[in-house]
């Protein structure tokens, strides 16, 4: 496999070089998976989102154009659409699952705050934010995303994500200090 | 946004270079309880094994996309002079039958429009499925469009006229017929969003354009028009020309400049002059928002399900009512980084300092870029700012008068009977004073509290904390009050301020945390609440006299001063007295 900068990568896929492609797939699937997945709460959607959404970047790749924006932010841009998509069809919106055999185990523990982290408490505690903030966190601190990305992203200004961002986080420890003290209102 | 949203982001930049988190908050001691919990918890997300796709479902899922793309790439061919001769010969076929066909149904490019400039996530739905759609490609009577937020692009006809689709916006082309006097027939039904139509003058008694949205419809032969889908309403704007539009059994003419909104039900408001501003939000009172130092009215339908935020960029839309103010029709985010506002009218009187159009008063200097030849009731747009004292200062007056469009056949022509008259008088520019009504004034503070004052768990503070006992005391609240606000994130500086500006107003407290909610920051709430200034209370509906007067040549000089406004203050860092 080639050793191309993105940018060159990009000009070949659009030029129907599918080793290019390919290459695109390899370098970001994981990232739209992971957002996908705390975006649905279902293995299985996720990965079907997540082959829909380089489908549409193969479809939509002859018109992108390298200064609009940066590539791994179109195509979470296509991966938000897509899941509002889906939530419209299924009208399964906020209904995160609670359990997911993919979730289990994978503790990190941070003392300092009481707070026992895995993955499946993330996701409940994400599942109690609203949709914009449940974004915020995701992209900001599992995709790593800058603060200028997620406004894009989202289509915010990068205030309004800093103001989304505190108060996220804010009611996630919320939200997890009430798991932790056994007053959880997942039942 | 408030301080802490700011120093949290800064916190979060320094974990990312490295900087151990004990370190961080050393330089932030007072606020180091509120924000070294949060930085803790950024990190953990940030460190903790997030889910990953099977590699063997991710290699399938791989080869996939590539045979995909592949089956998306042209096919190359080789060369073969057998191959090329049969082709040649069924090319030579289909051109005989070609052009004995084409000779009944007009030239083959205007049976179709061909999508250009096309930008982000563009559709086309077939019939059976939405695809991506690329630039060339021909959109065929019966084809939607769509486009996504943040995309657009533009279908061009044969002859020139060309609908640019903003985004979010979705049309079907239900006809598109054209005939060898380069005549065009063309029926676009706009089920949401925005476009925009630039028809060349059309040729032949047989040439129709027509933009179609359930509620109405829109008729030109040479102009250029805006058709907005939007919140159950179609809004129909005219940049150049003249267009027709005809909803229930209504028709209008609007010319250059003017708008006009079709309701659910048919109702339709009066014909109005247009205003357009790009900027940041600079306020959101109630009803009436600010932006580019521009106070308009917003329909709370309008900005429902909408996280508007203070500083967010946006582009309004806009029309000058009769009495002066300004009403939004059309609100999106937007990026960018210019403030930019215009608005439309006919010229009323030019001065050397001012011109009068559409019955506002715009200030001239030696930077407005004036189009020769502009008269007394030439229809013109203006770009402008608003200047330190409310003033209107055009940086540039261009006409939009139509050049060269004919009559529609089996119109309406003629006199107007409903183009409004500009009849701006003493209270002409908006101000921001217009709008300090907090929504629930009257009630004391407090007053609405008490049902959800209660603490939530993870906010390990007690009622007995001494800033808590203190506050409750300066206020007359109780403690668990105080808490809640606590246990909301705000510090105990920010509770201060707000119970304070709340008492001062007579508003409840959370209504100032409402507004800090909403984005504002401190010297804009504290402005706000401050006691309205003796101005007009905004009018109570949204339309324009139906008989508007004609309006006299003012003088410039007869128009009264707009009320200034006192600039904001610098937005206060609260206190953190922890």
């Amino acid at each position: 496999m080639r050793n191309q900068n993105l940018s060159e990568l990009i000009a070949s896929a659009q030029q129907g070089d599918t080793g290019a492609t390919g290459q695109l797939y390899e370098m970001n699937y994981t990232s739209i998976y992971r957002y996908l997945y705390y975006r649905t709460g279902q293995v299985q959607v996720a990965e079907d989102l997540t082959a829909e959404v380089f489908l549409k970047m193969v479809q939509a790749l002859p018109a992108y154009r390298q200064t609009n924006c940066s590539f791994r932010t179109w195509l979470f841009q296509i991966a938000r659409n897509l899941a509002i998509d889906y939530y419209r069809r299924t009208s399964t919106h906020g209904t995160v699952p609670l359990y997911d055999e993919d979730t289990v185990g994978q503790e990190g523990v941070d003392e300092t705050v009481d707070v026992h982290i895995t993955r499946q408490t993330l996701q409940d505690s994400l599942s109690r934010l609203g949709d914009i903030q449940r974004d915020v966190i995701v992209l900001r601190f599992v995709e790593g995303l800058s603060l200028q990305e997620v406004a894009e992203v989202l289509h915010r200004s990068e205030d309004a994500i800093k103001g989304l961002q505190r108060r996220g986080l804010l009611l996630m420890r919320q939200t997890l200090l009430q798991m932790e003290d056994g007053n959880d209102l997942f039942g | 946004m408030t301080y802490l949203d700011n120093l949290l982001e800064e916190c979060l930049n320094e974990l990312d270079r490295g900087i151990p988190l004990e370190k961080i908050v050393q330089h932030v001691p007072s606020e180091a309880a509120e924000i070294l919990p949060l930085l803790r918890l950024a990190a953990v997300t940030r460190e903790l094994p997030h889910p990953s796709m099977a590699s063997t479902k991710a290699r399938a899922q791989r080869g996939r996309i590539m045979k995909f793309a592949r089956s998306n790439a042209q096919p190359e061919r080789r060369f073969s002079w057998r191959f090329a001769m049969a082709q040649l010969s069924m090319v030579a076929a289909l051109v005989v039958v070609a052009l004995l066909t084409i000779g009944f149904t007009g030239p083959r490019g205007s049976r179709y429009a061909t999508l250009s400039d096309v930008q982000g996530i563009v559709e086309v739905f077939d019939g059976q499925d939405w695809r991506m759609a690329a630039n060339g490609e021909r959109v065929h009577a019966g084809e939607k469009v769509r486009t996504r937020i943040d995309s657009q692009a533009a279908l061009l006809f044969y002859e020139g006229s060309h609908s640019q689709l903003g985004g979010d916006t979705e049309v079907t082309l239900e006809k598109a017929r054209g005939g060898w006097n380069r005549s065009l027939d063309v029926d676009v039904y706009q089920a949401k969003g925005l476009s925009t139509h630039t028809v060349a003058p059309l040729q032949g008694k047989n040439s129709h354009f027509v933009v179609g949205t359930g509620l109405g419809q829109a008729a030109v032969r040479g102009t250029i028009f805006d058709v907005e889908v939007i919140h159950g309403t179609s809004r129909f704007s005219v940049h150049r020309g003249t267009v027709e539009v005809t909803y229930g059994q209504e028709r209008t003419l609007l010319t250059a400049g003017q708008v006009i909104v079709v309701e659910e039900g048919g109702a339709a408001t009066q014909p109005a002059y247009a205003f357009d501003v790009q900027g940041p939000i600079e306020a959101m009172v109630g009803d009436q928002w600010t932006v580019g130092n521009l106070s308009f009215f917003v329909d709370p339908a309008l900005v429902a399900g909408g996280n508007w935020n203070l500083d967010d960029w946006v582009r309004v839309r806009g029309r000058i009512l009769a009495d002066g103010s300004l009403v939004a029709d059309w609100i999106q985010l937007v990026s960018g980084d210019k403030v930019m506002a215009h608005f439309s009218g006919l010229v009323e009187s030019i001065g050397a300092e001012s011109w009068v159009v559409g019955g506002k008063t715009v200030m001239i200097d030696s930077n407005t870029e004036i189009e020769a030849g502009l008269a007394i009731g030439d229809p013109v747009e203006v770009g402008f700012v608003v200047v330190e004292s409310g003033d209107w200062l055009a940086l540039e007056i261009v006409s939009i008068k139509e050049k060269s469009v004919e009559s529609i056949p089996g119109t309406v022509t003629g006199t107007n009977t409903r183009t409004p008259q500009a009849t701006f008088t003493s209270t002409t520019v908006p101000s921001q004073t217009q709008s300090p009504v907090p929504p629930t004034g009257t009630q004391p503070p407090g007053a609405q509290l008490t049902p959800t004052a209660v603490p939530v768990a993870g906010c390990a503070v007690g009622e007995d904390q001494p800033e808590i006992i203190t506050l409750a005391e300066r206020y007359g609240v109780t403690p668990a009050e105080i808490l809640y606000w606590f246990c909301q994130g705000y510090g105990f500086g920010e509770i201060d301020l707000a119970y304070e500006l709340a008492q001062g107003a007579g508003v409840p407290v959370s209504t100032v945390f409402e507004m800090v909610e909403s984005g504002m920051g401190w010297g804009l709430i504290k402005q706000t609440l401050q006691p309205a200034t003796a101005t007009p209370e905004p009018t109570s509906t949204l339309k324009p006299t139906d008989e508007p007067k004609p309006t006299k040549e003012p003088e410039p000089t007869d128009e009264p001063k707009p009320t200034k406004e006192p600039k904001p203050t610098d937005e206060p860092k609260p206190t953190k007295d922890k």
